[in-house]
């Protein structure tokens, strides 16, 4: 009796410290762990702020079965970085184009985050943004995706992403002389 | 999801490559991504995303090539710059905008977006000619004169997107032109918008010598009076002329400028004598409808302010130029010496804290005033679109 009643008291502290505890556990397709502050996870994640909210949140690891291990490490590895970035001086003074804009350049570490990923598991981490609600990282990925297209010909960028040319010759053509100023003359 | 042997960026949906296409800040690379498939090409033509690129474009526009004019009848030179480094220098000339056989030039008024306005005028003659020109595709059309005649050198033109309020794009579809001249002691407004044919007017009676203050948030301001300052505004959108009094005696002032205060509201500043700065704020509901009325927000002594700094300068007056840092008014101070080169200031309205300026190697002889041109926005993509609709 006394055993199963410490054993109780020990499941009850341990729900309780559980409630309290300051992190959630997400577990990736292939089942993988990973710990995320549950409060960048609550500011960063529409999804993940309404699953907290909801209580829907578990203990052993919630299962996030579209998100591969490596894009979730990624997410993690975002928030948590998140968390303990200051925010820069510029930030601070010009609250007024902050409040604003549609759309803030991505800090110096979050452009350092996704220089530093393969193309994949920059497309992966674009969807796992997607489907998490997770507005300013799907910001800076898909800037990141805008940059490798800045300054590309038609060509160039039909060859970095591997786009199918669906147009005829007379449309092509159409289009460069609507636009011929937008095109090189040979 | 997983690995992916080549970037399958059109697996995605079509809002997120939208997010991607309106972080590409040119309208340049708008058009080469637009045609690489017809996908993009529709996502890109949709009006949502105009409207959209448009907003973020605003705040940080392109500028593809700058106009200046020139003396005589030398048509306006043009510099490109390095966002249009693939486009050919013939695409920003003005030879297609016709010429005349008595060889009258063509000056630029105002240049907003990818248009420019032009005039040409002859005194002599009564000839005069006003044109909104697109150089990029080469288009232009020719502004009928309002009646009776504005003499366009001496009056204020601006080029205005058709639907300002709203937001969107200007275009050769979509532009105003608004001409203010001072005639028979009026202020007279004019405004003539695309695809019209007639001017709609307004006027306001004020005393022969009014001076322009300058414009910010919509509006157009002037001045005058002698014991009290008289302000007449335009709201360049509406049309729509007010006309208030400075409290208190401005006798003195030497000069009336705008700027902005933090929160980006209009200050009116006055120079007085004694290096007196009289700041005067709007206030806010006060003088209920169609009356405004303005306040002395603050009195500030430029050379107590200015009492910390090291070079002792005696003389202090407001620049012309306004800086764009809300908040602040930037003043010119002289030595009373020899030298005759001002310093430049940043005098915090609110702090009153002072910041030296770097001193300009400008020289001041050359006061060619630029004429920025954008890339066309939106740009004319109806090759195709139709068949995918």
């Amino acid at each position: 009796m006394e055993v199963d009643k410490g054993k109780g008291e020990a499941e009850e502290t341990r729900k309780v410290a559980e409630a309290d505890r300051d992190t959630v556990t997400l577990k990736s397709s292939d089942g993988k762990l990973f710990e995320v502050s549950k409060e960048a996870a609550a500011r960063l994640s529409t999804v993940l702020a309404g699953m907290i909210a909801g209580g829907s949140i578990d203990d052993n690891g919630t299962d996030l079965k579209q998100i591969g291990s490596e894009a979730l490490e990624n997410v993690v590895d975002y928030c948590n970085k998140h968390a303990n970035s200051i925010p820069s001086a510029a930030l601070i003074s010009s609250s007024i184009s902050f409040n604003t804009a549609p759309f803030k350049e991505p800090e110096e570490w979050e452009r350092k985050f996704v220089d530093r990923l393969s193309h994949d598991a920059l497309f992966d981490l674009v969807e796992a943004a997607n489907f998490l609600g997770m507005e300013r990282l799907l910001d800076v990925t898909c800037h990141k995706i805008s940059e490798m297209m800045k300054g590309k010909s038609p060509d160039q960028i039909r060859e970095v992403f591997n786009i199918k040319n669906d147009y005829t010759k007379e449309e092509l053509e159409e289009i460069r002389q609507e636009l011929a100023w937008a095109f090189y003359d040979d | 999801m997983g690995s992916h042997d080549v970037l399958l960026l059109l697996d995605l949906p079509d809002d997120i490559l939208e997010l991607i296409l309106l972080s590409l800040q040119s309208p340049l690379w708008i058009v080469w991504a637009a045609s690489t498939c017809k996908r993009w090409l529709r996502i890109i033509s949709t009006t949502g995303f105009t409207r959209r690129f448009c907003t973020i474009h605003r705040r940080r526009p392109v500028v593809a090539c700058t106009y200046y004019n020139r003396q005589g009848l030398l048509r306006p030179r043009f510099e490109t710059s390095p966002s249009a480094a693939t486009v050919a220098a013939r695409h920003f000339s003005l030879d297609f905008v016709p010429a005349h056989r008595n060889e009258c030039g063509w000056t630029i008024k105002d240049s907003r977006g990818s248009l420019l306005l032009l005039y040409s005028e002859e005194p002599k003659s009564w000839r005069r000619e006003l044109i909104v020109c697109e150089p990029l595709t080469r288009r232009h059309v020719v502004i009928p004169p309002p009646k009776p005649h504005v003499f366009y050198r001496s009056a204020i033109a601006v080029l205005l997107a058709a639907d300002d309020e709203q937001g969107g794009g200007i275009g050769m579809s979509s532009f105003r032109v608004l001409l203010c001249s001072e005639q028979d002691s009026h202020i007279r407004a004019c405004m003539f918008t695309s695809g019209s044919f007639y001017w709609r007017e307004k006027s306001i009676p004020t005393p022969p010598k009014i001076l322009p203050i300058g414009f910010a948030e919509g509006r157009r301001y002037w001045h005058f009076g002698g014991k009290t300052t008289t302000v007449v505004a335009l709201d360049q959108s509406t049309l729509k002329f007010s006309s208030f009094v400075l409290p208190g005696d401005n006798k003195d002032r030497r000069k009336v400028i705008l700027t902005i205060g933090r929160e980006g509201e209009v200050r009116i500043v006055v120079d007085g004598h004694g290096n007196m700065l009289k700041i005067f704020a709007r206030q806010k509901g006060a003088g209920g409808e169609g009356a405004e009325e303005w306040a002395l927000e603050k009195t500030i002594h430029v050379s107590a302010a200015m009492l910390g700094l090291p070079p002792q300068l005696k003389f202090f007056d407001l620049t012309w130029d306004q800086p764009e840092d809300a908040g602040m008014v930037q003043i010119r101070g002289y030595h009373g010496g020899a030298s005759k080169i001002p310093m430049r200031f940043h005098l915090d309205m609110e702090t009153m804290e002072v910041k030296c300026l770097p001193r300009r190697d400008v020289d001041y002889r050359i006061s060619a005033t630029a004429y920025p041109l954008e890339f066309p926005w939106p740009p004319r993509l109806r090759a195709c679109t139709y068949n995918n609709a």
